[in-house]
């Protein structure tokens, strides 16, 4: 049935989206599907968000079946995957008594956009081309469709496509905070939001500095649709206007000036908003929920799953959900807000025969049925069916309210859409980012077949990575391990100190190719060295961060003590005054301790990310980026 | 290997037989269910392409050749908005002269929040919720219309008139409904008055991805106050969870949406005429249409001729930009 894609477009978003922000949506397309297998959801172990071949994507097709491959976004990859195995053995699924075989796919929006834009490449490791095509909203079939036109190609997105389900973007932020800024009795707006943000007492201002400065937790626009949501609803915020967004309005200086104000405030971006739920679950388990982050643009959805004590709104197999001590609740923006409306595109592309498509319209009916529409509702989203009521968990009772909100604001059009990712590339918060390379002796181990090594291809990343960074961040290069210098430390180097990465990339380009492996893994003292470091030399104005890649266990006989070091950094990551590091791990290869990585990432408030194979660290350094 | 190749030709002969037989059916999207249902009740008969009335339009009114249907099923009058633009451009004509009879009929409506409409009409001539008030108030704070302030601006909607077959037909309501009269000619519209108040109406009016009470319905009243449609699209009202809150207005004056089947001239067009029309009058009126004849409709649609609907349909494109 599939037919060969005649379409190759150049790469349209390098002219739309400038730069590196969009290669990574490109890139992180390959990270999942190479690493989904080896990475663990729970925790605070990030999968980068990018299609895992998650759900029945790879199921094998029934002789004489119809497959129809499904491409959705990941909060709905387990309702799909639900619904398409019981319409797989329902007779919906035999349209016109011809049979038709819904296979889901786990894949980002951003991502997806990405990939059709390109006429979605390399199926063996991005799954099949889909015939539907599910992102969050349908403001990114628009984008899709007008970067479509940019390179004359006919639109993929078809118009007029029904939404599946709903879920508006809130702002999620702990109840006591909520109640100091007048909710439920003061509507609130996200002007309100950012102007609290703003301010340089913070919750002081407020009578409560014991919760110190205001911090924002935002995800990448370029991934994430409630990112995506986010920035669209502050730039309306920042013009005053519901509707109607202009490339005009987006050029004035003021707009600029308040749209950086915003950026400012954010504690760290990264590419899936469960990021910030499991770090707000587990700081508040520890009763630090109150300063680790002040509010999460995030989709309402996210808030019940939160408050029903399941933050990252799966369950795993024996999981017992615990409700945290302080929920959250549902800021609905008294502007208005953006509804994820999770269309089903039943793809205008070449590669989507007739009779794909009347399975694919069978599918969307059987979903939009009211029976399986209820299941929509379980699941904390509101129904696409009107037939079907909104009711538990929508309610109060989690923190959520099914009566608001009473506004919207207008999608802006296709071009000013780009132009709004355009400008987060260089109106984002600037960082301050640690490049700790691991170079032991396992550094040395092959890496594939051809004897590549390990330490050759964590080049080859991080080298690539470079190119991720804008030019006023900044970036230092440190490697380590055991007896490197025969001085004090002796475990670590400083190969280029910290300055502008866009005067010193070439400079941090050069050491990292002439990296050598040496000896053993000294992992706590350099990640608490490192972390400490960071937190010397802090700058307020940017994210601190340090990206700790190693290949191994702690080797370190002179420093053994696991729980000083989770001590340490969680002390210097908690309280008013804190001046908030975030150590972003990345466990490499098979041998990488990814559990005690996990754990360091969680004691700083950050996540680990999984290349256990090898062959995904460039992808896999790519997703870590996008928390820049 | 002569009887072979007779075999073959034959083959070849029935297959130009087909082909011949094979009628193709443009039907405009806001039919929906219909369209579906003709294309599966002829299957091997006919082509079904379903797609806004405005891109069919557009394609159609310009185009100097064969023109790729033998009938549209669509409201009434695109198939005269098409021919008459293509007069003006000295085409010949794609529909066959003699008007198509109605197939089935369905008054324009507006589908309201109950507590909307109920503060929004004391601010409306005679207490009533009409087009011509909905345009004042459109996109204006709900506080000066009797409203409560968490609701925001007064939120108005209708299918995009430049692409919805009943879209337009729901500005050309709204267009008699100011002048009061549906004997319009295109220096009317010059009017200083009705273009302010056409503004108003339209430059606030919210794209919807699909059918804006659907979205109105799904979304609720965060989406819109109020949407003009017809009573056909308006029976999913019935079987929605929220009818409880929601009203149904009929504002004069009455106009209707008559779905027509206009064939290309020729014998194609009269054959898929009689192949479909039965079929298509029975899903017309299974979706919530009436049938012609059925009393308190009015004898015509009550809307303006479709030269000038055609300068509706330019001038929403001009003040919205879409």
């Amino acid at each position: 049935m599939k037919t060969t894609m005649p379409m190759k477009t150049t790469m349209p978003m390098k002219t739309t989206m400038r730069g590196p922000r969009f290669t990574r949506a490109l890139l992180l397309s390959l990270v999942l599907a190479m690493t989904a297998a080896a990475c663990s959801t729970g925790g605070s172990t990030s999968s980068g968000g990018g299609p895992g071949g998650g759900g029945a994507g790879n199921q094998s097709v029934p002789k004489g079946c119809s497959a129809i491959d499904m491409a959705v976004s990941p909060e709905k990859v387990e309702l799909l995957t639900d619904l398409a195995r019981t319409f797989n053995n329902s007779d919906d699924s035999k349209p016109g008594g011809r049979c038709a075989f819904v296979r889901v796919r786990k894949t980002s929006s951003g991502v997806g956009m990405s990939l059709l834009t390109e006429g979605w490449p390399d199926e063996a490791t991005n799954g099949p081309r889909p015939v539907i095509w599910s992102p969050a909203s349908s403001a990114w079939g628009a984008i899709l469709n007008h970067r479509l036109a940019a390179v004359s190609q006919p639109a993929m997105a078809p118009s007029g496509a029904k939404p599946f389900m709903l879920t508006p973007l809130v702002i999620a932020m702990p109840r006591p905070m909520a109640e100091a800024i007048g909710w439920p009795n003061t509507p609130i707006g996200f002007a309100d939001i950012i102007n609290l943000a703003q301010d340089p007492a913070g919750w002081g201002g407020k009578g409560h500095p014991e919760w110190g400065p205001f911090r924002l937790g935002k995800t990448n626009p370029n991934f994430s649709t409630s990112g995506l949501s986010a920035t669209i609803a502050q730039y309306y915020a920042a013009t005053g206007k519901t509707r109607d967004l202009t490339a005009e309005d987006l050029a004035r200086p003021e707009v600029d000036a308040f749209a950086r104000a915003v950026e400012n405030s954010v504690v760290h971006y990264g590419d899936i908003t469960p990021t910030f739920l499991n770090n707000w679950y587990r700081n508040d388990a520890r009763g630090t929920a109150l300063t680790y982050t002040s509010a999460v643009a995030v989709e309402e959805k996210s808030v019940i799953d939160y408050n029903l004590g399941n933050p990252d709104g799966i369950t795993d197999p024996g999981e017992k959900p615990r409700p945290p001590k302080i929920p959250l609740v549902a800021l609905y923006p008294k502007e208005g807000t953006l509804f994820s409306d999770n269309p089903f595109f039943v793809l205008d592309a070449p590669w989507v025969d007739d009779r794909e498509r009347e399975g694919a319209r069978a599918f969307e009916e059987f979903v939009q049925a009211p029976t399986n529409q209820q299941q929509v509702v379980r699941f904390g989203f509101r129904p696409g069916n009107p037939e079907v009521a909104v009711g538990n968990p929508i309610d109060r009772a989690n923190g959520v309210d099914p009566d608001q909100p009473q506004n919207i604001l207008g999608v802006p059009e296709p071009a000013v859409l780009a132009r709004v990712l355009e400008l987060w590339g260089e109106t984002r918060r600037s960082a301050r980012v640690m490049l700790v390379i691991d170079v032991s002796g396992s550094m040395g181990d092959p890496a594939d077949d051809q004897g590549t090594t390990k330490l050759e291809l964590a080049k080859q990343a991080a080298i690539s990575a470079l190119s991720e960074f804008k030019d006023d961040d900044d970036v230092a290069l440190r490697v380590f391990s055991t007896d490197l210098s025969p001085q004090e430390p002796t475990d670590y180097i400083d190969l280029v100190p910290f300055g502008p990465i866009g005067a010193q990339r070439e400079q941090i380009a050069s050491k990292i190719r002439s990296l050598v492996p040496t000896q053993g893994t000294p992992l706590y003292t350099v990640t608490s060295a490192s972390f400490g470091t960071l937190r010397e030399s802090y700058d307020p104005a940017k994210i601190n961060a340090v990206v700790l890649l190693s290949d191994g266990r702690n080797e370190d006989p002179r420093n053994r003590d696991l729980e000083k070091l989770l001590t340490d950094l969680r002390s210097g990551s908690e309280g008013q005054s804190s001046r908030p590091v975030r150590v972003f791990p990345i466990a490499y290869g098979q041998d990488a301790d990814l559990a005690v990585l996990k754990r360091i990432a969680e004691a700083t408030n950050a996540a680990a990310y999984d290349a256990s194979n090898p062959k995904t660290i460039i992808q896999v350094f790519t997703a870590v980026i996008s928390n820049f | 290997m002569v009887v072979g190749a007779l075999v073959v030709r034959g083959r070849l002969d029935d297959r130009k037989v087909e082909q011949a037989q094979f009628y193709k059916l443009v039907c405009a999207t806001d039919l929906g269910q219909v369209c579906d249902d003709l294309r599966a009740a002829f299957a091997d008969r006919v082509e079904v392409t379903v797609e806004p009335a405005g891109k069919t339009a557009d394609r159609l009114r310009s185009l100097d050749g064969d023109p790729g249907l033998d009938g549209w099923l669509v409201a009434d009058p695109w198939p005269a908005i098409v021919d008459g633009a293509r007069q003006s451009a000295a085409l010949t004509p794609t529909f066959a002269p003699a008007p198509a009879p109605p197939l089935a009929r369905s008054p324009l409506v507006m589908v309201a929040w109950k507590e909307r409409a109920e503060a929004l009409a004391p601010t409306c001539p005679e207490s009533k919720v009409g087009w011509k008030c909905l345009g004042e108030a459109a996109g204006g704070p709900w506080t000066e219309r009797n409203g409560r302030p968490e609701w925001g601006e007064v939120k108005v909607g209708h299918a995009d008139p430049a692409e919805d077959g009943t879209g337009l037909l729901v500005l050309g309501q709204a267009t008699v409904a100011w002048f009061g009269r549906a004997d319009l000619s295109t220096f009317d519209l010059e009017d200083e008055n009705f273009q302010r108040w056409f503004s108003g109406l339209e430059r606030p009016m919210r794209p919807s991805p699909g059918s804006p009470l659907g979205t109105m319905l799904a979304i609720g009243r965060a989406a819109y106050d109020v949407v003009g449609t017809t009573e056909a699209d308006a029976g999913i009202v019935d079987r929605a969870a929220s009818r409880n809150a929601l009203t149904r207005i009929y504002p004069s004056p009455m106009a209707t949406a008559d779905v027509i089947l206009a064939v290309t001239v020729g014998d194609r067009g009269v054959r898929l005429r009689d192949l479909v029309v039965e079929r298509a009058e029975k899903g017309l009126t299974e979706s919530g249409w009436k049938a012609v004849g059925t009393a308190g409709l009015p004898p015509d649609n009550g809307l303006p001729s479709p030269g000038l609907l055609d300068a509706l349909r330019s001038k929403a494109r001009e003040v919205t930009g879409r």
